[in-house]
């Protein structure tokens, strides 16, 4: 546990020394950068030193992630203003998904080969073949703008969220509509199903309450990775639809080459799935007895 | 074995002809109506690629004088341009032709450096025990561990932009996942008796590496790199859509998506059309590589088919 908790800054720690020392070993200037192509010498090496990036590599090291090269703010500060939206995103999308893919899986594995069934998996194959940003753009355009049903994008009340978390929903539905499907085909194969209808259960009570209840573990998990992945930065998504979370903060200052700060938002987002990962597996034995037991 | 049991066995046996692994692989492959037009769409999607300048209609970053309207927006799709014109005039079909050879060369070299490296590692994670082992996995772990995307981002931001530097950060992480799966093959390979056969008659390190070891782990290798093409033309549109993968003028199917997006309401077109064309450049290399799957592993059609 505290092994795992070590292991994680670890990796933080690695991640961002790599991609300091990168810095430096690519003929890139972000002085030059911001400066633009037609600033004057002099106006490039006084940005140069308003950045501290005269100052000798260990002096630098030690500030790299405080201040935004952009902002002229304190990193952290930037990104905790952007964290309350992404979780909002993060979990309206992992809602969606859920209640898309779901429904969709367990009526294809009750109905196995049925048209429903087919039909089902074909759409899946279609959605998981669709750019998630590409579903969100047509979103955007027939509901958005044509229809005229919901605001096209930006950060504000519930209806904003709709559209975003629509289109992460209809894009990665599909993930679980085929894995609730498979697992439950497996588990109506198995013997204690078999005995619960021959005790004269209800069809609809053996695929609820036997079947149903052990197929939702592996869920769990997918519903675990994916907010993880989804609050540390929506980033594409977010992009689209002008949504202020940190995926679009980070995107915006590697565009800007503001270093530290898109550095920050990738230590945050990889803190978040560090330690969502890690809550993950704090909650798996209170959900399977069987990993209780394990330990 | 009952005596009757047995006869019909052996008939059984006659009847069908003895077929090596590989040939019956290719005959469950091509008996696959899926897998089948999976394969016929990723062989379109070379053979264009290969052809683009040949079935082109025109010079993809030519800005065509008559492809805006006098207020300066784009054509629609129409006679003279069958796919529309792009917010600078230019052919949308021809676009997205060549964009077919940067999308399709991206995902197939990232793919294959990927698998490369996964191979590398996971070989000498698998074969050679002790703190190599331990190490490798502890890497592979580490960069299993984190989020990708963001990862790209980062190197991304401190590196130069252009298609290169794309391909690059698409595989500096791609190798991890299959490298695990090449690591645990190859510990199941190495403990069967025919690694022990080839030991006993005198065959070096290298030897069975590459004679008795690798040419099981060809399968394997095919299907994820079936697989992992469609995976990265995601991801280099993702990137590209971003601005930060594919740089202008050239195309690619992500970054002709980014230029439209800025007109998605009067030219719609110009995002629907490539989005529409990445579908089912993935869904024919995901058809192919699950049937692929399917062909070397008669278990696993069992388990897709059969069912309760």
């Amino acid at each position: 546990m505290i092994a795992r908790l070590g292991g994680i800054l670890l990796l933080l720690w690695v991640v961002s020394t790599v991609t300091f020392l990168l810095m430096f070993a690519v003929p890139q200037d972000p002085g030059a950068a911001i400066a633009g192509p037609q600033a004057t010498p002099q106006v490039t090496e006084n940005i140069r030193k308003l950045l501290g990036l005269d100052q000798p590599l260990y002096v630098q090291y030690g500030r790299y992630l405080w201040r935004s090269y952009v902002f002229g703010r304190p990193v952290i500060e930037l990104i905790t203003s952007h964290l309350g939206p992404s979780f909002q995103l993060a979990l309206a999308c992992i809602i969606a998904e859920a209640a898309i893919g779901l429904p969709v899986g367990i009526l294809s594995a009750a109905r196995q080969g049925s048209r429903f069934d087919r039909i089902a998996m074909m759409g899946t194959l279609i959605t998981l073949g669709l750019p998630h940003f590409w579903i969100g753009l047509f979103l955007l355009y027939v509901v958005g703008a044509r229809l005229g049903w919901l605001p096209i994008g930006g950060y504000g009340d519930f209806r904003h969220l709709i559209l975003p978390a629509l289109a992460v929903g209809v894009a990665y539905a599909g993930w679980y509509a085929r894995v609730i499907r498979s697992t439950l085909l497996d588990i109506l194969a198995r013997d204690y199903v078999r005995t619960a209808r021959s005790k004269g259960l209800r069809e609809r009570s053996v695929l609820v309450r036997h079947a149903l209840r052990n197929a939702l573990i592996p869920v769990v998990t997918m519903w675990g990775l994916d907010f993880a992945n989804f609050a540390s930065g929506l980033v594409v998504i977010e992009a689209v639809f002008g949504w202020p979370g940190i995926g679009a903060q980070m995107v915006e200052a590697v565009l800007r080459f503001d270093v530290p700060l898109a550095m920050g938002t990738v230590l945050v987002g990889a803190l978040i799935v560090g330690v969502v990962n890690l809550a993950l597996d704090l909650i798996y034995p209170l959900l399977d007895p069987r990993l209780r037991q394990a330990d | 074995m009952p005596r009757v049991l047995q006869r019909a066995a052996e008939t059984d046996a006659a009847r069908q002809p003895f077929l090596t692994a590989s040939a019956r692989a290719w005959r469950t492959l091509v008996r696959d109506r899926f897998a089948l037009a999976g394969g016929l769409g990723v062989l379109f999607f070379v053979v264009l690629a290969m052809l683009a300048p040949l079935v082109a209609p025109f010079n993809p970053n030519f800005q065509h004088a008559q492809g805006l309207s006098p207020v300066g927006a784009p054509r629609a799709p129409g006679a003279e341009f069958v796919a529309g014109t792009d917010l600078l005039g230019r052919d949308l079909l021809s676009r997205v032709i060549f964009g077919t050879r940067v999308s399709l060369a991206v995902g197939v070299i990232s793919s294959v450096i990927a698998l490369g490296v996964a191979l590398l590692i996971g070989l000498t994670a698998g074969y050679f025990p002790g703190p190599t082992r331990t190490g490798l996995l502890w890497i592979i772990n580490a960069v299993l561990s984190f989020p990708s995307l963001l990862l790209m981002l980062a190197l991304v931001s401190v590196l130069p932009r252009g298609i290169w530097v794309v391909v690059f950060v698409l595989s500096v992480f791609a190798w991890a996942y299959p490298a695990r799966v090449v690591y645990g093959e190859v510990l199941s390979v190495t403990k069967r008796e025919f690694i022990d056969a080839a030991r006993a008659i005198g065959a070096g390190n290298s030897r069975v590496l590459f004679q008795h070891v690798l040419p099981q782990l060809v399968p394997l290798i095919v299907v994820y790199f079936t697989l992992r093409v469609p995976a990265t033309i995601l991801q280099e549109a993702s990137l590209s859509f971003l601005g930060l993968g594919v740089q202008p003028p050239t195309a690619s199917w992500g970054s002709i998506i980014y230029e439209g997006a800025r007109a998605y309401r009067s030219a719609p077109w110009i995002f629907v059309i490539p989005g529409a064309v990445i579908a089912s450049a993935v869904v024919s290399f995901n058809l192919l590589g699950d049937g692929l799957r399917d062909a070397f592993d008669p278990t696993s059609s069992v388990r897709r088919r059969g069912g309760p």
